[in-house]
């Protein structure tokens, strides 16, 4: 195990509850960063332009935490990597995006059957790309388990 | 639950919270939550207080299980 070279100054106990706050500070700035992206998406009229920065930074946090959990053969606390969860998953995710692309559309527009056909078709799009990515990285994480496992048992 | 026995050991032997502390490299604070039960040591830890207080594991941190469940 790699050693850091500059003295830890806190003892077991105080690594540990800095832990749980820097792990409180975490998710609270990913929470806050979602929303603001979600909100910035529905209130400005060019808003790539300006949440470009922010997603960037987001996409790259959600793409390290995936990798890391499913290098250490994590999933989740709660949920299960079988087809029903991730289904039920990319459904909530593409009905929330679709959801956000109406108030978005109907904002600029004001169109409500234009609106509700963009909301259902990105909707559409982000229920089959989460449900592709799910099920790919559940398969990826299973194989991960099964490798980790055989290591522990090897050694 | 309290660790009475480690608190007991400790002044058996004649030594303050913070002494101890300074022997085995935690904070006051570490040992009190340890004696008051607030905070469960890893096993590196627990041995390190055995050892300064010249004990096994089993004298200072078995419980039975009738105290366990207290």
């Amino acid at each position: 195990m790699k050693k850091n070279k500059v003295k830890n100054n806190l003892d077991e106990m105080q690594e540990q509850k800095l832990l749980q706050i820097e792990h409180n500070c975490c998710w609270f700035s990913y929470w806050a960063l979602f929303i603001s992206l979600v909100v910035q998406m529905i209130i400005s009229d060019n808003a790539l332009q300006y949440v470009i920065g922010e997603l960037i930074v987001f996409l790259g946090l959600c793409v390290y935490f995936c990798v890391a959990c499913i290098r250490n053969g994590i999933w989740d606390r709660r949920l299960k990597a079988d087809p029903k969860t991730n289904l039920i998953a990319s459904i909530v995710a593409g009905l929330i995006m679709a959801v956000i692309m109406f108030i978005m559309f109907y904002r600029r527009s004001g169109m409500p059957v234009g609106s509700i056909c963009a909301g259902i078709i990105t909707g559409g799009i982000v229920f089959a790309i989460c449900l592709i990515i799910f099920t790919i990285s559940a398969s990826i994480y299973r194989k991960r388990l099964d490798e980790l496992e055989e290591e522990v048992e090897t050694e | 639950m309290k660790n009475l026995k480690l608190k007991f050991a400790r002044i058996e032997k004649d030594i303050s919270q913070i002494e101890l502390a300074k022997m085995i490299g935690v904070t006051r604070q570490t040992i009190g939550m340890i004696e008051s039960g607030d905070y469960n040591p890893s096993l590196k830890l627990c041995l390190a207080i055995c050892k300064a207080l010249g004990k096994t594991l089993d004298d200072l941190f078995w419980e039975d299980d009738e105290n366990e469940e207290e």
